[in-house]
Order: C-alpha cells, then structure tokens, then sequence
C-alpha cells in the first residue's frame, strides 16, 4: 500500500514536473514525408529550441507534438482533431497544402486555436477571413496569396519575356487541377491586356500523364513563342521531359517542384532551362544574415533533404517566433481576439546591406493594396510594385542553368542571374 | 500525324512489354495481380539507387533492377499465391495490401518526393516535327527485343510450351510429366523481372515515384482484359491500341487522356468478354 | 513380373469416398480392363495412380512405392495416361500438344514422334491442326499420343470409346493391342463398354460403388450370372 501510494505520489510529481517544463504546446500539421512539410516542421522546431533556450516564454518551456497529414484531407481533418482534442495543444504551425488546410478550416473555426499556415496561398482562406472576420480570428498566413503572386508574374511577363525576349504570345500548359484551373485564370486575363502578350492556346493536361511528346508538339504547334506551364503535382515529370525532348521554346510559369533545392537531383539533371515563379525566400535567393543564420542552424542540425529549407521554412521560422511574441503581449493563447489583435501588429523587418530585405508582417483589416486594389487581412505583408520599399515583392522568378545552377532573375533589385534560353533553343 | 504515328509507336512499345508480364500471370497462374505494379516500382527504384545514387554502369543496375523482380515474383508465389492455394479473392487482397506496403517502403527508404532517371542514352533527335529521344528510343527497341525473345521463349522451347500447356490445361500438362506449380513459380519469376525491367523504363519515361505503381497496372489490366486472356499477339495489339489511343488523344484534347481507354474496357468487357483476341474458355 | 500393385487403396473427395480399399496388380506386358457403371470410380482410380487425387493405401511401380508422389514424378518413372476427357491444350497445334508431352522424354522425341505417327498417319497429316477444331476420334488418338511420347512403359487409358463411332472403336482397340502386343507396353483400360473390354484385356476388374467385385479372365466372369447380364449383355 506504501509503495503504491509512492508511485502515484512519484508519477504526479513526474506529470506536474512535465507540464510544468513544456507549458506552451505548438501542434504541427503537414505532412512528415514530403520536403515541404518537413521545411515548416523543421523551421517551427528551430524556433521552439532557440525560444526554449532563452529561458522560454512567459517563463514557459515550449514543446510540439506532430500530427501528419500524408497531404490527405481526411487525414489532414483526423490531424487537426487530434491536436485539438487529445494533445490540447496551444498554438498550431501548419505546412498543409491547399486542400488539406480547406479541409481543416472548418475544425480550425470550431476549435479556436491559433494556427498559422506557412505554405498554402490559396486566396480563397483570406476571402474567408475578409467575410467573417471573427470566427477567422485565429487564422493567419505569412505567405503571400495567389492574386499578389501572378499580379507580380504578370510584371515579369511584361518587362522580361515582352520587353526583353521579345515574346508576343503564350501556350498555357495546365494540369487539370483547382490550381491549375486558378493560375490559368489569373494568368489569362492579365497577361494580354497588361502584359500585352496574346495566349495562343491553353492546353489541359491529365495529372496522370506519362507521355508529355505529344503535348509539347500540340504547343509547338500552336505558334507560341513560349510555354507557360502550371504544375504543382509531378512537376518533375513535364520539366524533365521538357529537356529531355529538347522542346525548342522557352519554358517558364509556376514548377512547384523546382521550388526545391533537391530539384537537381530529383530530376537526375534533366531540369536546366526552366524557370518559375517562387514564393520568398527561395533558392537561389540571396539572403539577410538572420535568415542566413537559420539556414546555417538548420544544416549544421539536419543532413537530409530538403538541404535548404523551402520558402515555408523560413516562415515557419519566423512566424512561430511571432505568434509567440504575440501571445507573451496577450497573456497566452486563450483569449483569441488578444491573441489576434497582437500577432497584427507583428513586425519584423530584416535588412540587407542596409536596406529593407525581407519583412514579416501583416495586412491589416480594412488596409487596401493598391495595385490589386483589395484587402488582404491577416496575410503576409509584400510589396508589389519597384523598388520594393515596403515589404519584398510577393514572389521571384528563378530559374535553372542547365549547369544546376539556380537564380533569381527577377525582379531585378533581387536577381542574382539574368534569364536566359535554353542552350538547345537559342 | 507523323508525329502521332512516332509518338504512338514509341508509347506503345513501352506498354507492350509492361502489360506482357501481367498477361503472363493472369493467364497461366490464373491470378489478377495486383501487386503487379510494385514489380515496376520496386525495378525503378533498384535502377536509381544502382545507377544514379551508387554511380554503378546500367548494365549492373538494369541486372539489379531484373534479379529484384524476379525475386519478388518469386516470393510472391512461395509465400502468398501457393499458400492461400487459389482463393484468387484471398490472393487479389493480399497482393494489393502488398504493394501499398511496398510504396510505404518505398517512402521509407527513399522519401515521397518523385525523382527522374537519367537517360538510359541521352540524346534527342527530331523526326517529322515530332522529338524523339534516344532514350524513349532506346526503351522501345529494348521492348521490342524482349517481346520478341518471350515469343519465340513461350513458342518455342520446352518450358515455354509447358507455360501455355498450363494454361490450358492444368491437369492435362500435369499428366504431361510438367508440375504445373513449377511452371507457375517460373512464370512468376518472369512475370517479376519483365514488370522491373518495364518498371525502369517507365520510369525513364516519366519519373520515379512511391505511387507509380497505379498507372501501370491500370495499362496491364486495360490491355489484358481487351487483347484477351492468354495471347501475346493479342496484348501487343492492343498494347498499341491503347498506346496510339493515349497520343492521339493527348494531341487533340489531353485532359481526357485516360477516358478513351476506360471506354474501351467497358465497350470491350460488354461486347466481348473474352476480349478481342482472346479464346473462349472451354471449362 | 509385376509392374504395379495397388493395396487397399482409397481415395477421397472432400469427404465423399470415392474408392474402397482397392487392391489389384498388374503384370509387365499384360492388358488389362477395369470395367464399370458410369460413377463407379474408374476415372477415379486411374487419377489416384497418377497422384491427382488424395488417397489412402499403397500403390507401387516396378516394386517402388509411388504413392504421395506429384503427377509429374510418376509420369517421369514411365507411367502414360490418357484421360477420359482428353485434357488437351486446345490453343495449340497437333504437333505443339504431342511435345508438350515430351516434357520429361527430350532425348526421345524423334522416335516417339515417329512411333505415334505410324501408330496414327492422320496425326502427321494435321500436325498443324489447333486441337480445339478436331473431332472426337482425333482428340483421342493426340491424347494417346501424347501419354505415348513420354515413353511410358505403363499405359493408363481411361473410357477410350466414350462417344466413338463403332468403327473408330474397332480401330482403337487394334492400336491399343498393338501397344501391348508389340511394343511390350503394360495397358490398363477403363471401360463401360464391356464387350471393348473383353475383346482387349486378358484380364478384367469389376468395380461397382468404389469396390472391386470381381475379377478374372472374359470367361471367369461370364459365368456369374449377374456380371454377365449387367456387363456382357448375356
């Protein structure tokens, strides 16, 4: 009897010592196999070890418990409830894709938990956040939606591939997916009367395609003086039979795969020529010493891939450290509409040689952009017209040297290569 | 239309010998398997890591790539076909929960994200408008090769005769002196190192991914069931069918690549059961 | 000399029984007939001698146990068998079904293709015949045909008239005695058709419900009354 009253004496001790040094619990969501998952998992874990070894916050430790997604809906909901119900998490990092943190929104709005998605940049969520603001009250992206990341593109589209390349019109290679369908959108109704680049065709293709030759002669066929492509799944596979067929037309548009510094790899070299828009930072993008030195940290603690984490890393990073500031201003997590109410004024700006270079901060409710001339409340603040003053612009093109090397090549303040054709195009 | 004809030509022959290893099985060892896409998967897989992680010559890694198909073929009918003794409800459940450990596997050993073979010979020539690369190329004549060295293997020689005895007629060949399960175990060898070999080309083709897999058994099942049980010429044909279908439908309306060959299953399955060039069953 | 011995042997389909203690022997050379109503266990019997059919009891060739051994050993150790519904490889040619059945005979493949060719010419004739378009007394004569090109010094026929012209049966049963007469081939024949039988074997069985109910020479049984009249038509 002794010694069973010792145990449970012991093993409350035990579970008090444990709540007491882990206090503050961060929830990831995302999937755990996939480099972009793993970017916002690391860079949230990165933070959580530098806040914890400045004596935490509030005086609290900070631990996280993971939840994997498997970039499945249904998995990705199950995830959510999960962190909600049985780990009771405080505050949730999200590396989901689009249609895994749709699907858990609905969750997220009955839970109340912070949560802070650093990869999905589907405008639709800040639609949702503009409608009802108070049951979105927890929600926040730090990555730049869709509308501000193709208003840029459509800017490169005038300035280099019009104005320098000479290109006067486009073939849209788009796989038949809700992105696909969103991109294509966004990019045909501004590329020709901003751009003034006419769309010759747009080409729909089957995710499951194995056999790109007839697809590219259809785009050849069609006129075009280069192809734009929207590919966020199997990107690998149109690029590489892009090379490998040697397609003699510039190829550029939105690769989700070649986001990644392990694109060369992946795609055993066949991957030179093409370039893509890319959130910031991206590879190839030259950085600021503090994000410099999270990369540095996050090599010297990880040797597999992804080597250098993917733009979601960096926010993850950086946005994890804020939502914690935010919650040490409103007295924790719990009251939301404090919580809120701080992370809004979150501001971090990160300099360059003296310049502003990065900015992690937030659109304010009601604060008007005003070359798309809407609101984007509780979304990555970015800048979209030169010199970029105000925040970084939404997104980069980079692009890939047929030597694996990458970058940017524009906007033009942040460019550390020039775009170019293919060797076999020119 | 040169270039569909070329396009079609080349597809088609990397179908051929995908769907030949699947035909092999489903009619001789009377099995739909399902696992038959992890044969390309796992192949693929072998040929990277042999090749383009180790740096070893193709040739080491293409014998890698056959002797793991073999092997799994193998083990396969050892452990899972013989054992479950024809319940082919038992043996279709199985083999699929095995390939979907397999892509786990897969995930474990080498991530989620896909990764693109090397050309098996680089190099691109363009004919008639249409590019052509020595490796889709290369793919094809290989094909080829192997559809051709299997015919004569099947038509000619003791075994080979033996495997169509067998699926025939399990109890004539039996009282033939050929031990039916021996025949089976050979045929789930082959059947194995065609789907790797397959495999590493499909992969050179597209990419390797964990889940690739899918779309190759869906070609196997498409031109078994519509070239019909138990015939090579008849899984070359439709092969080509199903592989002309695919480029010319790509080349006029490419979000509806896969459809037409769905139609075809059905229309075919309605219309004739026992497929185009198919035999009737006779018990 | 004898050539097989079967002791008590039964076999089994599930749970029904299909023979019954069954005990016979065979001597080297010797045709013999096992005769019987339709269901009675013929086919049965020849399938348990081959291994195809789980059974009890012994069965021994040459003096060696065979029993438990896989069709294929016992077809190796000389045993031909040309069942009752042919078994053929319907898909394939005359020629491609006869080699099949020199699976386990590579070497002697030239000389037994010849012996069954002069044995049946119009085997020769349609050697590219599919034989899922042949009739039935060509089907039967590739069945026999193929047993015969394993060089098997034991010949296993099962119901070889069912559905024959007379006249094709007449021709059969010259064939089937020339392989016992003058290649030295040990026959064993089922048959309902008693009078084939007798006009065949030396020696016949009777087996009724799995049972051996009697035996002896054409002249033995056709002096029990109720063999005679069930079998012999007498």
């Amino acid at each position: 009897m002794k010694l069973r009253l010792g145990l449970i004496a012991g093993l409350s001790a035990g579970l008090l010592a444990t709540t007491a040094l882990a206090d503050i619990k961060v929830g990831f969501i995302g999937s755990l196999s996939s480099d972009t998952g793993l970017s916002t998992l690391r860079g949230a874990q990165i933070a959580i070890d530098e806040l914890n070894d400045a004596g935490g916050v509030m005086g609290q430790q900070v631990s996280m418990v993971t939840a994997d997604t498997g970039e499945d809906v249904i998995e990705g909901v199950k995830a959510f409830e999960y962190l909600a119900e049985s780990a009771e998490v405080d505050f949730i990092i999200s590396g989901s894709i689009d249609d895994v943190s749709l699907g858990w929104m609905p969750r997220m709005q009955e839970y109340q938990i912070p949560t802070l998605d650093t990869w999905t940049s589907y405008i639709g969520i800040i639609d949702m956040v503009i409608e009802d603001p108070e049951v979105m009250a927890p929600y926040f992206m730090n990555i730049a939606s869709d509308e501000a990341l193709a208003t840029l593109y459509i800017n490169f589209g005038a300035e280099v591939l019009k104005a320098k390349m000479g290109f006067e019109s486009v073939v849209i290679l788009a796989e038949d997916t809700a992105f696909g369908q969103a991109i294509t959108g966004l990019v045909t109704d501004a590329l020709a009367p901003v751009a003034g680049i006419d769309v010759a065709d747009v080409i729909v293709y089957d995710i499951g395609t194995v056999d790109f030759a007839p697809i590219f002669s259809k785009a050849q066929n069609s006129g075009a003086d280069f192809i734009y492509q929207v590919s966020s799944v199997n990107s690998q596979v149109i690029s590489s039979q892009y090379v490998k067929l040697q397609v003699p037309m510039a190829m550029t548009g939105v690769n989700v795969s070649a986001l990644g510094m392990e694109y060369w790899e992946d795609t055993g070299g066949a991957g030179g020529g093409i370039s893509t828009l890319s959130p910031v930072p991206s590879v190839g993008f030259p950085l600021d010493p503090v994000s410099q030195g999270f990369v540095d940290t996050y090599q010297s603690k990880y040797d597999t891939r992804p080597m250098i984490p993917h733009f979601n890393g960096f926010n993850a990073y950086h946005g994890l450290k804020q939502a914690m500031a935010a919650a040490e201003a409103a007295g924790g997590f719990s009251d939301v509409a404090a919580w809120n109410a701080e992370m809004l004024k979150q501001d971090l700006i990160l300099e360059k040689d003296g310049q502003l270079w990065l900015r992690y901060g937030f659109w304010q409710h009601g604060e008007v952009e005003e070359v798309t001339g809407r609101t984007y409340p509780q979304n990555a603040r970015f800048d979209l017209t030169s010199p970029y003053e105000d925040a970084q612009p939404s997104m980069v093109v980079i692009q890939w040297k047929e030597d694996g090397t990458v970058g940017v090549v524009y906007p033009f303040e942040y460019a550390s290569t020039e775009f170019e054709l293919p060797s076999w195009v020119k | 239309m040169t270039q569909i004809l070329i396009q079609g030509m080349l597809l088609s022959g990397l179908y051929a010998l995908i769907a030949m290893g699947f035909m092999l099985i489903f009619s001789i060892g009377r099995t739909l398997n399902l696992a038959y896409g992890a044969y390309l998967l796992v192949g693929g897989y072998v040929y990277f890591w042999l090749c383009q992680q180790m740096g070893l010559p193709q040739i080491v890694g293409f014998a890698g790539a056959v002797t793991a198909g073999v092997l799994m073929g193998l083990l396969k009918h050892r452990l899972i076909v013989k054992t479950l003794n024809g319940d082919h409800v038992a043996i279709e459940i199985s083999t699929l929960i095995l390939a979907v450990v397999l892509q786990a596997g897969v995930v474990l050993l080498f991530g989620d994200s896909s990764k693109i073979l090397l050309p098996i010979v680089p190099g691109v020539v363009t004919v008639a408008g249409a590019q052509v690369t020595f490796n889709i190329l290369t793919a094809t004549l290989i094909s080829w090769a192997v559809i051709i060295g299997l015919y004569l293997y099947i038509s000619r020689t003791h075994t080979g005769r033996a495997m169509q005895a067998v699926s025939m007629d399990a109890k004539g060949a039996a009282l033939s002196g050929v031990d039916p399960d021996r025949i089976n175990l050979i045929t789930w060898g082959i059947s194995g190192g065609l789907g790797a070999l397959g495999g590493v080309f499909f992969a050179s083709y597209t990419q390797l991914y964990p889940g690739m897999w899918v779309a190759p058994l869906i070609i196997s099942v498409a031109v078994v069931i519509v070239g019909g049980i138990g015939s090579i010429l008849g899984t070359l044909v439709v092969a080509h069918i199903v592989g002309f279908m695919e480029v010319g439908v790509s080349s006029w309306s490419p979000e509806l690549r896969g459809v037409f060959t769905m139609i075809l299953i059905v229309a075919v399955l309605v219309l004739r059961p026992q497929g185009l060039f198919g035999r009737e069953e006779t018990h | 000399m004898l050539v097989l011995e079967i002791e008590n042997l039964s076999a089994f389909y599930g749970k029904a029984q299909a023979l019954r203690e069954v005990s016979l022997t065979v001597n080297e050379g010797e045709c013999i007939a096992i005769v019987g109503a339709n269901g009675a266990g013929k086919s049965t019997l020849l399938d348990s001698i081959m291994g195809l059919v789980k059974t009890r009891g012994t069965v021994r060739l040459h003096g060696e146990d065979i029993t438990g051994l896989r069709c294929a050993q016992i077809v190796k150790r000389g045993v031909g068998y040309a069942p009752e519904r042919f078994n053929l490889f319907p898909h394939m040619t005359v020629r491609d079904n006869l080699l099949v059945g020199a699976f386990t005979a590579r070497n002697e493949i030239a000389k037994n293709l010849d012996a069954v060719h002069r044995l049946f010419p119009r085997l020769a004739e349609r050697e590219n015949q599919e034989t899922s378009t042949q009739s039935g007394g060509e089907r039967q004569m590739v069945s026999l045909g193929r047993a015969l090109m394993s060089s098997p010094n034991v010949l296993l026929v099962d119901e070889p008239t069912i559905g024959l012209a007379p006249k094709v049966c007449g021709e059969l049963a010259k064939v089937l005695q020339r392989l016992s007469k003058e290649m030295g081939l040990t026959v064993i024949v089922t048959e309902q058709n008693a009078n084939f039988a007798i006009s065949l074997a030396e020696r016949l069985y009777v087996l009724e419900g799995g049972r051996i109910t009697a035996q002896g020479t054409a002249a033995d049984l056709s002096k029990d009354d109720i063999l005679a009249k069930s079998y012999f038509g007498a």
